[in-house]
């Protein structure tokens, strides 16, 4: 009986470890549920229609709705080009898409995870079941501008207020209908995949503002330098183009000299350049608010001992092993940088989150990532991208707009599809106005040729932006 | 404001309710059990060893309803002997008689001087030797018949005793309030959001408040259908099973989407046809309830007044072993669960393994009432091993799961086998590696668990849903009928504690846990307080199967260890499940209610 009454205890206390291992273990699942599976929450399709029925709106900066709930159903924008145009960002209830508001704000529009105080109080106000709204810092009218421009190509733009980092417009080109996305039917190929956020394309010549960066910042700069261009290669298999005659800085800047460009980076060096692209914040954009931005890859290691291919990397064409690419919100972000004075901005697209009792939370301020530029090196890049576009040498006559001083710099970029060799063309340009202080970055892929449509797309978008 | 705000609301009342209730009840049942441990080495009255001292003066050696004698400490009557073994015999109680069996072949044990190798009745003045020393067996109640006299002094102490229990015992009057309380609001509640359309709010408000009368009644009428009747026990158990039929109604008809289309389209027929199909799932619950209870009584009376049980041992060894063979010929529903474990009696069902586990639990404790010698063990592992085998064909890896960790702790409190339970254990982990490489279900459920937290697939699919539920739910719950049970299969049976956390938040499901706890508590107790092997066995069985029960369920279902088909006991949707819960619990409290054999048993 002695030891009957021993091994009783004895038991007793593992079971005891047991339940409080349970309880223990109870709330270390809910807590982990609540965080790494948030990504698969769309897979309970059931589950997300029923809890979406009393689930926050989402505005737009203009107050125009981008999703709401009523009578039990989860609706979107009732302007069918603004319900495209913001689809990707917006997101859908049923989490076909993982980086979007409705997913990686789901807790907020749903209501959940809030603190005790901040429940008690929404309960006693009889409000507690509400969610929260989301607060866009997109233009409604803007992007469904910028997405009727795109309309019918394959690419993105971004529009960006380069002193707040708030950003306007963003949008993805193909894009489809919500109700196709819910109903996961009658969707164009990667018209779920946002290219703004995580297209991954070679900037080109766009690249040439960090080129010249990096030139203007290094010991061996020498402002004098230039020489005629005849369009060969100064170094074995290194860039060439279609010949330049005298060309200095500031017109190889506005000509897009690869010979050039190519000799600044073969005078900074390899190891200097990638030391300066680090420093310059180049790879440290990776998210926007709780959505994932693709970091920029860049790797020019090969090239060190290869002047040729280091030359190429001056112009921002990736050949052999050389890696870089940048997402239309990173170039957004580079022009933000030269148009604001050198400073690399995170960007937002979440205004402020507003709880049912009207508090408003997570409120975008403007946040330098990193000094990309020294004030006198975005001086510099300042005056050749305006002059780049007031140059009567421009190539980039698109990007006039009348009673504006507009800078930019535009590329375009062979690349290797499954469907066979194709052009892609960037440009990133900006406004020199304080009242309308907005960058756009525009990436059309498989342009006709010329960078000559990524140009005009991103002008009218900044003028769309300068009648509001 | 909607009844669904208020709900929402009301949420706050339901936590302070259930915390209220499972504290009280914890600290009650811990309270009690440890005054019971202290004063559990009290030893049977009116029967004792007398032995001659040095001096010559006797000496009165109590014997407990399990006696070890031998050499080491851990004895009870403890021998000085190089003779004497250490662990060298054991006296035992079982169905009123007394017997003595040697604990191994080495030990010399004598009865009036005849060699015992297995057990030996032991009679009023039978002399008694364990190698040299020797001692005489008296049964003051046979002494006392003999002479025609009543044997007072055994009624005095043994009343004295349980009337410092119940001193002791606190009727948890407070708890029944408050789980009233719960009820009428959750029942409340629920009337108000199942659609007027359906007309089947009074039938609701019938059912439930019908089931909730009848445990009330339980609840006031126990102390005087049995003496020492187990209260919190009963209020464990009705608690669970009210928190059971409020979610199982909530279930069953709050957030229909085809009820809500045929009440928007105005169709009354196809409103009626969905209202009733809706119902009939809660209306069997509450039928399996009020069945368990109605012969709750009978089967707490016949426990505790008769030794029914210890007589129907040799025929529940039988009946295990033919329930599950019947279940594995004839069993259905294996393309919806995955095992066909249900028997079709006309328009009802049956899951025979449910009553299995309590004729499995009644045959473990008939052997392990005492020490069993080695020859009976092996004889106990070759039935267990085929009982096991037959689950395993099922397959019904839950009853596994549960029958395999309470008949080791069975075995290895009532026997102090530490080593072979050590080796039982190495040999179960050989078994479960063999089953993992055998059986294909075994492994999917595996990789399944393994995989929660990486991807969705048709393995885990039912435990990610029902752990998202719980991460909706977090500390407080979305509120009676607020929640989002659409998606997650089997949501009303396997996977309910997901579904309770959802609406009435973590903080209720520990609070679940807590009461589980409880009951394991109560049946430990009566283990302590029994006085006679068979009881404590079968007390400890049956409460660690309940809560083995459910630690497997809580535990497969939030992603703490592989899922299997089991239920949460008294609150998951299951006829068979809920009537078995109920039996269990008339056994337990009849245990409790059972004392020492004198003249207040008639």
């Amino acid at each position: 009986m002695k030891q009957l009454i021993r091994n009783l205890k004895v038991l007793l206390l593992v079971l005891v470890v047991l339940s409080l291992a349970l309880g223990g273990g109870l709330v270390y699942q809910q807590y982990q549920s609540q965080t790494t599976l948030l990504a698969v929450a769309g897979e309970n399709k059931a589950a997300l229609r029923q809890r979406y029925a009393q689930a926050g709106e989402i505005y737009s900066r203009d107050e125009v709705l981008l999703a709401n709930s009523v009578d039990g159903e989860r609706v979107y924008a009732d302007d069918p080009v603004l319900q495209e145009s913001v689809s990707q960002i917006v997101g859908d209830y049923t989490h076909h898409m993982s980086n979007t508001i409705e997913t990686m704000y789901q807790d907020e529009i749903l209501g959940n995870l809030r603190s005790v105080p901040e429940q008690f109080l929404l309960d006693v106000t009889g409000r507690g079941l509400q969610g929260s709204s989301i607060h866009l810092t997109l233009h409604s009218s803007i992007n469904a501008y910028a997405y009727s421009q795109l309309e019918g190509l394959t690419g993105a733009a971004v529009l960006m207020n380069y002193k707040t980092g708030e950003v306007l417009a963003m949008v993805s080109t193909p894009a489809t209908s919500m109700d196709n996305i819910i109903n996961y039917e009658n969707i164009p190929d990667s018209a779920l995949f946002n290219r703004a956020l995580n297209g991954r394309y070679a900037p080109g010549s766009t690249f040439k503002i960090m080129t010249a960066g990096a030139w203007l910042s290094s010991p061996v700069f020498d402002p004098t330098y230039a020489f005629f261009d005849d369009g060969t290669a100064h170094y074995p298999n290194g860039a060439t183009d279609v010949g330049h005659g005298q060309v200095d800085l500031n017109y190889a800047f506005t000509a897009s000299c690869n010979v050039y460009f190519g000799d600044l980076a073969v005078k900074v060096g390899q190891p200097y350049f990638a030391d300066y692209l680090a420093k310059a914040g180049f790879t440290n954009l990776t998210s926007i608010d709780r959505l994932t931005v693709s970091r920029a890859q860049v790797n020019n290691t090969a090239a060190e001992n290869d002047q040729g291919l280091l030359s190429w990397f001056g112009t921002g064409q990736p050949v052999g092993e050389l890696v870089l690419t940048v997402s239309p919100l990173e170039l957004a972000t580079i022009g933000s940088a030269v148009a604001n004075g050198g400073n690399l901005l995170q960007p937002h697209i979440v205004s402020y989150i507003r709880n049912p009792l009207n508090q408003q939370k997570e409120t975008a301020e403007p946040t330098t990532i990193q000094r990309m530029f020294t004030p006198q090196v975005a001086a510099r890049l300042q005056q050749m991208m305006l002059g780049a576009i007031s140059s009567d040498y421009t190539i980039q006559s698109n990007a006039r707009i009348e009673g504006f001083e507009v800078g930019g710099k535009s590329g375009t970029v062979q690349v290797e599809t499954p469907e066979g060799e194709q052009q892609n063309a960037l440009w990133v340009g900006y406004l020199n106005d304080d009242n309308y202080p907005y960058a756009v970055a525009v990436v059309v892929e498989n342009a006709s040729g010329t960078n000559s449509t990524s140009v005009l797309i991103g002008a009218n978008i900044l003028r769309e932006a300068t009648r509001y | 404001m909607t009844v669904f705000e208020a709900s929402y609301l009301i949420r706050y009342i339901f936590a302070v309710l259930i915390i209220v209730v499972a504290a009280k009840l914890l600290i009650s049942a811990v309270r009690e059990l440890r005054w019971a441990m202290r004063h559990s080495l009290r030893p049977a009255q009116g029967y004792f060893l007398l032995s001659n001292q040095g001096d010559g003066q006797p000496l009165s050696l109590p014997l407990y309803h399990t006696t070890n004698v031998g050499r080491t400490q851990t004895n009870d009557i403890r021998i000085h002997s190089n003779q004497v073994r250490w662990k060298h015999a054991v006296i035992y109680r079982f169905d009123g008689e007394w017997y003595v069996r040697p604990q191994n072949q080495q030990a010399e044990v004598r009865v009036n001087g005849q060699p015992v190798t297995d057990s030996a009745l032991l009679k009023n003045e039978d002399k008694v030797s364990f190698g040299p020393s020797s001692f005489v067996f008296v049964d003051e109640r046979t002494i006392a018949k003999e002479r025609g006299e009543v044997y007072e002094e055994a009624i005095f102490d043994d009343d004295a005793f349980y009337r410092a229990i119940e001193r002791n015992s606190r009727p948890p009057n407070l708890e029944f309030v408050l789980m009233n309380l719960f009820s009428l609001i959750a029942t409340g509640l629920i009337t108000f959001m199942i659609p007027a359309a359906t007309g089947y709010r009074r039938d609701y408000l019938m059912w439930t408040v019908g089931a909730l009368f009848v445990m009330d009644l339980y609840y006031l009428l126990l102390p005087r259908i049995m003496r020492y009747a187990d209260r919190i026990l009963f209020l464990s158990a009705a608690q669970l099973s009210v928190i059971g039929l409020a979610i199982q109604g909530r279930l069953a008809l709050v957030g229909s989407n085809s009820l809500r289309l045929a009440i928007e389209a105005g169709d009354q027929a196809e409103i009626t046809k969905i209202t009733e199909n809706l119902s009939s799932g809660y209306e069997t619950q509450v039928i399996a309830l009020l069945i368990g209870l109605g012969l709750l009584w009978a089967v707490a009376l016949i426990s505790a007044k008769t030794r029914f049980l210890e007589s129907v041992t040799v025929l529940c060894g039988i009946l295990t072993p033919l329930l599950l063979i019947a279940t594995l010929i004839f069993g259905r529903g294996a393309a919806t669960h995955g095992a066909g474990l249900w028997i079709s009696l006309g328009s009802f069902s049956l899951q025979l393994t449910e009553f299995a586990k309590i004729t499995y639990l009644v045959t473990v404790a008939s052997f392990f009432k005492s020490r069993p010698p080695l020859r009976v063990q092996l004889m106990f592992a070759g039935w267990a091993a085929l009982v096991f085998l037959l689950l395993m064909m099922l397959p019904d890896l839950g009853s596994v799961m549960i029958l395999l960790p309470v008949t080791l702790i069975v075995f290895v409190v009532m026997t102090s086998e530490y080593l072979k339970t050590l080796f039982i254990l190495i040999g179960a982990f050989g078994i479960g590696v063999l089953a993992y490489a055998i059986f294909p279900h075994v492994r999917s459920r595996i990789q399944g668990w393994t995989s929660i937290w990486t991807e969705v697939n048709d393995q885990n699919r039912q435990v990610v849903y029902g752990l998202q539920a719980i991460g909706r739910g977090n500390v407080l719950g979305r509120g009676l009928g607020n929640g989002t049970p659409g998606g997650i299969p089997l949501a009303k049976s396997d996977m309910i504690f997901d579904i309770l956390c959802e609406e009435f938040g973590i903080i209720f499901g520990i609070c679940v846990v807590v009461i589980i706890l409880v009951i394991l508590l109560r049946a430990v107790r009566t283990t302590v307080l029994a006085r006679d092997g068979f009881t404590s066995s079968l007390a400890l069985g049956l409460g660690a199967a309940i809560f083995i029960e459910a630690f497997v369920v809580i535990g497969g279902t939030t992603g703490l260890i592989p899922l299997t088909g089991a239920t949460l006991p008294f609150i998951a949707q299951g006829g068979s499940s809920l009537l078995a819960k109920w039996l269990m619990v008339g056994i337990l409290l009849g245990l409790a209610s059972r004392h020492e054999e004198g003249a207040n048993r008639t």
